[in-house]
């Protein structure tokens, strides 16, 4: 993506979730929606959300101030799928780290698997679907069979 | 900053009775008394209680006498566990906090969310909140947490089917389900007021000086890595949504009114300029500077 458009797609979207619901649901012509766009388009001021979320910062976060969920990383603690509750992991996770704690996130995941939801649901939808089936041939096709919680030091 | 330490004040409605001035024979909804009346307003979810209060004079009148005691119930309802975020999301959304951040005043913040979410009882602070306060999150919820988590299913659960190949019914979704993308939202709007762009401020911006690791630490860190996956989806789908509105607003030599973000120079990116609707001028749009230069 060029480089303007990107931090200013970044600052935009990070004004909230009220000017994206104007721009999906309330712009009654295109003009409508370059008058609303005028306004409200900016550039980012800081790190997108990519940004914070790659390998670099989080290493440096791990380094600086490593926490009790990198230790539960380090010793592979047990986080098998325990049934969909708030509280718990869903099975799309536990899949993916095989059933043991892993606090990885952003980067290893890349956004096709984003795209359709995979963390947002419960394993019935995952089964019915054939979600589980997309999501192991896209991680594998992302990783190849090795666990990236390896790559680190 | 205090978010939510505000005493346990009592509803000032809790004896206030409406009597029903006119019987309705034909009305047994309506002739109950003031106490059931009361209750059932409080059992209702958003979309009941709207319909009722509409539809019945009594029950308008028993709304008004009671509407804080009764919106915070309903908050109660409608977010459950994620009352806490949707008030940080709230407080956070305040112009006088918007507009003054601070990088202490943003640890200070996430601070006390992060203390309230581990020693509240979920929503017992409802209860507390002003009537403006209730009103404003109960707006912000059903006008445009609900909508964008309905956009989100038919929208992610559509990415699906074109991987899958197949098209399938896709049921209603779960309450755990409901419970991810309604945090997912408000967790994303939340990064959104506390580091993003001011939605109150059109010019000049702050710029803050947090390093990515501070805020992996100070914001991401307090949440489960499933969690943060499920902020990285909501922000994937608001990525998705802006980048196809910069597509329909691109400059095109056909089109009047729109953005060539793409010409603009690489280095004097606070220069955007925009085809001006209507005119044959060409305005520029200058963000962080006061400055105004012409283009031909």
């Amino acid at each position: 993506m060029i480089v303007n458009r990107r931090i200013l797609l970044e600052g935009t979207l990070s004004r909230g979730l009220q000017l994206l619901h104007n721009v999906l649901f309330k712009m009654k012509n295109h003009a409508h929606l370059v008058s609303t766009m005028q306004g409200q388009i900016s550039q980012s001021r800081g790190a997108s959300l990519t940004q914070i979320m790659s390998d670099e910062p989080q290493s440096i976060r791990r380094e600086q101030y490593p926490s009790d969920r990198d230790w539960k990383e380090t010793q592979r603690e047990s986080c098998p799928f325990h049934g969909d509750h708030k509280e718990l992991p869903p099975l799309a996770w536990t899949l993916i780290w095989r059933g043991t704690y892993s606090n990885q996130f952003g980067w290893v995941v890349e956004d096709d698997i984003r795209l359709w939801g995979y963390i947002m649901w419960d394993a019935a939808r995952l089964e019915h679907t054939g979600a589980k089936e997309v999501l192991d041939r896209q991680w594998e096709a992302r990783w190849k069979g090795y666990d990236p919680r390896n790559m680190l030091f | 900053m205090e978010l939510m330490g505000k005493p346990y004040r009592k509803s000032a409605a809790t004896t206030a009775y409406v009597v029903p001035t006119l019987i309705h024979v034909n009305a047994p909804l309506e002739n109950l008394p003031a106490e059931i009346r009361r209750y059932l307003l409080s059992m209702l979810e958003y979309g009941g209680l709207r319909a009722l209060v509409h539809a019945s004079p009594v029950y308008h009148q028993q709304y008004l006498l009671d509407r804080q005691h009764l919106l915070c119930e309903c908050l109660a309802t409608i977010l459950g566990g994620d009352a806490i975020d949707a008030y940080a999301v709230y407080r956070s959304g305040l112009i006088e906090f918007s507009i003054s951040r601070t990088e202490e005043e943003i640890t200070r913040f996430i601070e006390a969310y992060q203390d309230h979410r581990s020693t509240l009882p979920q929503y017992s602070f409802l209860k507390t909140l002003t009537l403006d306060e209730a009103i404003s999150m109960v707006t912000f919820h059903c006008a445009v947490i609900k909508p964008l988590i309905q956009h989100y299913t038919y929208w992610a659960l559509g990415n699906l089917t074109k991987e899958t190949k197949v098209i399938q019914y896709n049921g209603p979704l779960s309450g755990a389900e409901e419970t991810r993308l309604t945090r997912a939202l408000y967790r994303f709007q939340l990064y959104c007021n506390l580091f993003g762009v001011s939605k109150y401020r059109v010019g000049c911006q702050q710029i803050f000086e947090f390093e990515d690791a501070d805020i992996l630490r100070i914001f991401i860190g307090i949440y489960e890595p499933w969690e943060v996956e499920e902020i990285a989806c909501a922000y994937a789908f608001t990525k998705e949504m802006f980048n196809q509105v910069f597509d329909d607003i691109r400059w095109s030599p056909t089109l009047q009114g729109t953005f060539d973000y793409d010409s603009a120079c690489q280095f004097c990116i606070t220069s955007l300029f925009l085809f001006s609707i209507g005119h044959a001028s060409i305005a520029l749009y200058c963000q962080g500077t006061a400055s105004n230069r012409s283009h031909e």
